[in-house]
């Protein structure tokens, strides 16, 4: 218990790095809610703006346009009736997506290439392609056409199974929960520092004094485990709470996969501490650029990177804690069912366990020959 | 020189860490130029993906409805599985799914009213158009079919119809496609080089500022102002070699887009930054001189940045008031200044005076936290 106790002293009495573990995930947090602010609203549907300029009247395309610029929760257009000249000016100035010109032919003018052109395209073709269907039938069979009339052309094929929870962006906080367990390691860094006779002064006492290597080891474990879980669970309130991220209902399974998490980061920083014999330089870089790595592959920086992995090599995806973790996640906020989490949780335990033990043999094994 | 050379050396300790951001953002970049805007000079139509999800037999009409879906969209082969389908939706790399239920053939021949099972993201712009682009298939079938025709001949109307388009006229501005490559590759080159350099720069100026390091320093034979001016040295070739290899990279990716006016733009744009970079560095190891804060430090400045300024995310999809924010740091007038340099159609003075203010402002924000850096040392000297 006392060895326990100064572990902790020994960690917290590093302040600038207490302060950084603990505010570096809530400054990464908010910017990525910043930069996410709109985009969240970026999918959905909004009536696109269109002129028109009528240079020969069309009564039927006229009408067409008139029921698709309604103003109900299938308006498809914002039509307004204006000049060539204008219309150039308003395209110019971004004011409209394009403008149809309708004379002997239709004719639309953008500037740009998008799905809203697209959309705008696809009204008009709809149209010509009808007059043509209409056309053909009319050539063979001319005595329906009066009842076709009445037909609806405008029926409705599909019945959606309404998914919720669809938001993207949200893995990128998950990547984010991921990431800070891994920066757990810079406690576990700090550790093997503080016990290890040839990297600091108190690991040189420590090893003299007669405790077991196992008890040294472990003790510094659950300090730095105590100062990440609490870096952890302030995160995730702050996400939770502060910016209304959504997680799924069940934090309690979250708790955990947070503590296997931030174990498994300690177990990996201190294992880099003791198997490699570098400067401390060295070090803390090779564990920033693993994190950031493993991040990077999990969809850190571009979401897509995550389904492109787990498509095509998905063992890359499987060896990669970040990854695990945030896959968990992402299986309790948008599956049904739990497998999926569990299968993940238990890969993470697996890492922890075979990583632990080897840190554990390898300390084991040292000898110094001078201190 | 021995100083100028242990620089080096010391530098050498976080070539690992050069190496796997440079991979990082050399991924990013290839994939962003792959995937991302391809402007063409003509007209080009939006496909949105639709997956198809056949529970019917393999009939003509569903034949054909397949046809369709590969000629007017990205047709996406899924595995039947709702694992798979899930995925492929939340990750958008399909737009719409379609399932279709047992007997859907006869059903529909006999005018009987019956739905096809959609996955969507609700109210989005692309499932919105998949499905007035499906319906339209199914709706003219429909007319033909309660028009008599039979349902062998109906394919063959079907195909001749849909396949009128109506004229589209493409008012261009000029854009030259590698150019806006570059202006990615540059865009993102913001994110790996403030990453990279303070993490050498402020390493190694940390190591030499060891205190123990630092008296022995003191009482070389090596006067104080070498010492120092062997240290910029360093730093200044370090940084502009960092800077250098990315410039190289871009000429070899982008080789016809660099060697114009724009591209040589670009070069001087992020010489600026980098040089501000260099000078943030600095700042940096007045600041703090823990070196897990320093690693954290630049992945909160270099992702931050990235993310609220329009390196990952574009800036129009950015909100006013996060642009408002993103003007506080100089990535966004870098950022800024790439999109304007690849917007470029004329090359007077009125056209370019926008993008060397840009320049301008970045070098007050470097001038800015140089006087900062005194400031501060002057302050730690008193002490």
């Amino acid at each position: 218990m006392q060895i326990f106790i100064y572990q902790l002293k020994l960690l917290l009495r590093n302040k600038p790095m207490l302060f950084w573990t603990f505010a570096f995930p809530l400054i990464l947090a908010t910017f990525f809610n910043l930069a996410f602010s709109k985009l969240n609203s970026a999918d959905s549907f909004d009536p696109i703006d269109v002129a028109v300029v009528i240079q020969k009247e069309d009564q039927s395309f006229q009408s067409l346009l008139d029921e698709l610029s309604k103003e109900n929760k299938d308006q498809l257009l914002n039509i307004q009736y204006v000049s060539v000249s204008k219309a150039q000016e308003m395209l110019k100035d971004k004011v409209i997506t394009g403008y149809m010109l309708v004379d002997e032919e239709l004719e639309l003018v953008v500037n740009d290439n998008g799905i809203s052109q697209t959309i705008v395209q696809s009204v008009m073709d709809t149209y010509l392609q009808t007059k043509q269907s209409m056309k053909n039938i009319a050539s063979f069979n001319p005595q329906v056409m009066g009842q076709l009339i009445q037909h609806n052309i405008q029926q409705d094929f599909f019945q959606s199974q309404r998914i919720s929870s669809l938001d993207v962006t949200v893995v990128y906080f998950y990547t984010l929960i991921g990431m800070t367990c891994m920066y757990g390691g810079f406690w576990g860094l700090r550790v093997s520092t503080n016990q290890e006779a040839n990297l600091s002064r108190q690991g040189t006492r420590v090893q003299v004094s007669p405790i077991s290597k196992i008890r040294i080891m472990l003790t510094g474990v659950i300090a730095a485990f105590l100062c990440q879980y609490c870096a952890m669970i302030i995160l995730f309130a702050y996400l939770y709470y502060g910016l209304n991220i959504a997680f799924g209902d069940h934090s309690l399974y979250i708790f955990i996969l947070m503590a296997i998490g931030s174990l498994l980061g300690i177990i990996i920083g201190q294992l880099i501490g003791t198997l490699l014999k570098c400067k401390e330089n060295t070090k803390i870089s090779i564990l920033t650029s693993v994190s950031l790595f493993c991040s990077f592959l999990s969809g850190m920086m571009i979401v897509d990177l995550k389904y492109l992995i787990q498509e095509y090599v998905p063992i890359l995806s499987y060896m990669n804690p970040v990854s695990l973790i945030t896959d968990a996640l992402y299986a309790l906020y948008y599956y049904p069912t739990y497998e999926r989490f569990f299968f993940n949780i238990a890969l993470l335990i697996v890492m922890v366990f075979i990583l632990g033990i080897t840190s554990i043999l390898i300390s084991r094994r040292k000898k110094y020959d001078s201190l | 020189m021995i100083v100028f050379k242990n620089y080096l050396k010391v530098t050498r300790s976080f070539l690992s860490t050069i190496i796997l951001y440079t991979l990082i953002f050399i991924a990013i970049a290839i994939m962003t130029t792959v995937s991302g805007s391809q402007q063409s000079q003509s007209f080009v139509t939006s496909q949105s993906s639709i997956a198809l999800i056949n529970h019917d037999q393999d009939t003509e009409l569903i034949q054909t409805f397949q046809k369709y879906v590969q000629t007017h969209a990205q047709y996406v082969e899924l595995e039947d599985s709702d694992d798979q389908l899930r995925d492929a939706l939340f990750f958008r790399k399909v737009d719409y799914i379609m399932i279709i239920p047992k007997n859907f053939t006869d059903d529909f021949l006999n005018g009987k009213d019956i739905k096809i099972q959609t996955m969507e993201v609700p109210d989005s712009t692309s499932a919105t158009y998949s499905k007035t682009l499906m319906n339209r298939f199914l709706n003219t079938a429909q007319l033909y079919l309660s028009a008599g025709i039979s349902s062998h001949d109906l394919t063959h109307y079907i195909q001749d119809d849909l396949n009128i388009h109506t004229q589209v006229t493409m008012l261009n501005e000029n854009h030259d496609g590698q150019i806006s490559q570059a202006r990615y590759f540059y865009n993102f080159s913001n994110y790996s080089l403030l990453a990279i350099i303070i993490v050498v720069i402020s390493m190694v100026m940390i190591s030499f500022c060891e205190d123990k390091i630092h008296r022995r320093h003191l009482i070389s034979c090596v006067s104080y102002q070498s010492f120092n001016r062997q240290l910029l040295l360093g730093n200044v070739v370090v940084t502009l070699g960092i800077w250098l290899f990315y410039v190289m990279i871009s000429f070899l990716l982008y080789q016809k887009a660099m060697c114009s006016i724009p591209g040589l733009l670009l070069v001087l744009n992020s010489f600026v930054f980098t040089i501000f970079v260099l000078i943030f560095s600095f700042f940096l190891t007045k600041l703090t001189h823990e070196r897990e804060a320093i690693s954290m430090i630049s992945t909160v400045v270099s992702l931050g940045t990235s993310f609220i300024a329009g390196v990952f995310v574009p800036q129009e999809f950015l909100a006013p008031f996060v642009l408002n924010i993103a003007k506080l740091t100089p990535t966004y007038w870098f950022i800024t200044g790439n999109n304007q340099i690849a917007q470029l159609s004329q090359y007077t003075m009125t056209d370019l005076f926008p993008v060397f203010m840009n320049m301008g402002i970045i070098v007050l924000f470097g001038i800015g936290f140089y006087f900062f850096t005194q400031f501060i040392s002057r302050f730690q000297l008193k002490k």
